[in-house]
């Protein structure tokens, strides 16, 4: 076996080894790992926001509401929406409104305007 | 497909077509060796080619991929057709004890790294909260004004004045795996940090010896803050990787007349001016230098340069183009930053810019004294040699730190809100820039030690000045 080969070797099994045990390298290797949702800020109901985003038909417009929320949570379920909620649009004039999404006390509605 | 079928798919897609633009230039000796590079290559120019098609209309997706992809390909091989394929045969050396250590502990970081990439969801509330959502609206609008530029109507993205490679390419890792996951991000970067480190090691493969190469990319792959960024979703990884190797792809075609390097440099500059604001002046600043060092010492390899140059910055042309007929401001403003009284209304800002930037390019904890290793290994070879040239791979670093502070300096934003939430990542590229630099340097120093007769090896006599450049 040539060189490089065995090198190469050797550094796939060191870093198995190296995963296996607990350090530095377990925590690089993300172990144990983390979903497919974004680290949001703040805990955020994750299933229901995909829900709302698969009960949005393609064309809606949309408004999200966060009454009584901090600037952080909104921020976040802002976000969330343009990631789960597309291609509907995110609105601020209410007059284009087709949807209301309402988040209060950690629950997430949607209501046709 | 799923994470890591798709994004493993989307990647293969990059080399593909990477590799037929490399074609006409790639030593037939050694295709494979070249995959590292023809990821960033065809990674770049793809991501550019279908960003470009973003700002035309066409939904980020399969379609525009594919459309792209056969375009770059076509143009790869119908170059190859006419001009044939290079029979300049790749550098080779043997691996040495030490360099076969280093290998390994390598290959042992960038697996753990690719690892954790696919299994982490980004730390970085950027990520998730800017450059993935405007990824995923390019794939169901395209580069719609009513989300991307300022207006009343709808809620349009933050920092609309960035570039969306990094979006695109996100775009097309979620659309592969098949749904919204936020570890497409943190995938691509371990794919990415991956490949720009066998990237590296092939363009200085039989240049530099294996040990000190490999022990080099070890220093740079192993930094503690690349290996923390390449989780975090972000795109200052992918700028600092493509500034780096633009910095080293022009370096080596002045030095050694390497074509692969020159087609590396234009691809990766591309990739750096459509990834974030500050790459197109990093770029800028990178040519400029390497254009004044090439004038003075490689002068019939200029011109290639500049136009590999050109190239780069001509793919920047229609998101400018855009941005000017949407009248999408820059957030630091040109004119409030070449304007002297501006500035010195606001020079508390500057010290403090420049000892925080400063503090996180030295800092052994986040780059292994990348820097101050490469700044020794500069004065090192001056004092040797008395050539200006030794000074000008630590002489652009600086002038990149100098763009950096000057940036921070004109910002309008609170200033101890901006250098907390960015400095440590916007250095990035000045810190790969400086890892993939020092190599080639040591390489150099040790040359000229063995060269130089023992009696003359006392480093504070000068080493006669032969006025030939440094040799490949």
């Amino acid at each position: 076996m040539s060189r490089s080969a065995t090198a190469v070797g050797a550094g796939l099994v060191l870093a198995v080894v190296v995963a296996a045990l607990p350090g530095p390298g377990r925590r690089l290797a993300e172990i144990p790992g983390d979903g497919p949702d974004p680290a949001y800020d703040v805990p955020l109901p994750e299933a229901r926001i995909r829900d709302v985003g698969e009960q949005l038909p393609d064309d809606a417009t949309y408004l999200l509401r966060t009454p009584g929320a901090t600037p952080l949570v909104a921020g976040n379920l802002k976000a969330a929406g343009q990631l789960f909620f597309a291609p509907a649009l995110p609105a601020q004039d209410e007059r284009i409104l087709g949807w209301e999404i309402v988040y209060r006390r950690g629950a997430l509605t949607l209501r046709r305007r | 497909m799923g994470l890591v079928a798709g994004v493993v798919a989307l990647n293969a897609v990059f080399v593909g077509v990477g590799y037929a633009l490399l074609l006409p230039v790639l030593p037939a000796s050694a295709t494979a060796s070249y995959a590292g590079a023809a990821l960033l290559v065809g990674g770049a120019a793809t991501g550019v080619g279908v960003f470009i098609a973003a700002i035309a209309g066409l939904r980020v997706g399969l379609l525009s991929l594919l459309g792209v992809a056969l375009l770059l390909t076509a143009g790869g091989i119908a170059v190859t057709f006419i001009r044939g394929r290079t029979a300049e045969q790749a550098p080779s050396a043997r691996l040495d004890t030490g360099g076969a250590v280093a290998l390994a502990g390598l290959v042992c970081v960038l697996t753990l790294a690719l690892v954790g990439g696919f299994r982490s969801s980004p730390w970085l509330d950027d990520s998730w909260g800017i450059w993935l959502p405007k990824g995923i609206a390019l794939s169901a609008h395209a580069l719609d004004e009513r989300l991307f530029a300022p207006n009343g109507t709808y809620v349009f993205f933050e920092v609309p004045d960035y570039p969306l490679w990094w979006s695109t390419v996100a775009a097309l890792g979620v659309r592969f795996a098949g749904n919204v996951d936020a570890r497409v991000l943190d995938a691509q970067l371990g794919i990415l940090v991956a490949a720009f480190a066998a990237t590296v090691a092939r363009l200085l493969w039989g240049r530099v010896r294996p040990w000190v190469l490999l022990w080099t990319l070890v220093l740079v792959v192993g930094s503690p803050e690349l290996l923390r960024q390449t989780q975090s979703g972000g795109a200052d990884v992918p700028l600092g990787i493509f500034v780096a190797c633009f910095g080293l792809g022009a370096a080596l075609w002045l030095a050694c007349g390497d074509r692969v390097a020159l087609v590396v440099t234009a691809a990766c500059g591309a990739g750096a001016i459509a990834t974030k604001t500050e790459g197109a002046p990093e770029v800028a600043l990178v040519l400029a230098v390497a254009l004044g060092a090439g004038a003075m010492l490689a002068r019939p390899r200029v011109p290639a340069l500049a136009a590999a140059g050109a190239v780069a910055f001509a793919t920047a042309v229609p998101w400018w183009a855009w941005r000017a007929a949407h009248e999408i401001p820059s957030r630091v403003p040109l004119r409030d930053a070449l304007d002297p009284a501006f500035l010195a209304n606001r020079t508390g800002r500057l010290g403090e810019s420049v000892a925080t930037l400063g503090g996180h390019l030295l800092d052994p904890t986040e780059w292994l004294l990348l820097v101050p290793l490469l700044l020794v290994v500069s004065v090192l070879g001056w004092r040797r040699s008395r050539q200006a040239v030794w000074l000008v791979p630590a002489g652009v670093v600086a002038l990149g730190y100098a763009f950096l502070a000057w940036a921070y300096w004109a910002a309008q934003e609170d200033l101890d809100y901006l250098l907390g939430t960015s400095a440590y990542r916007t250095v990035t590229p000045l810190a790969l820039l400086a890892g993939v630099l020092v190599a080639p340097l040591v390489e150099l120093l040790l040359r000229d030690r063995e060269a130089t007769p023992v009696e003359m090896r006392d480093t504070s006599v000068p080493v006669p000045d032969t006025g030939s450049p440094p040799r490949c």
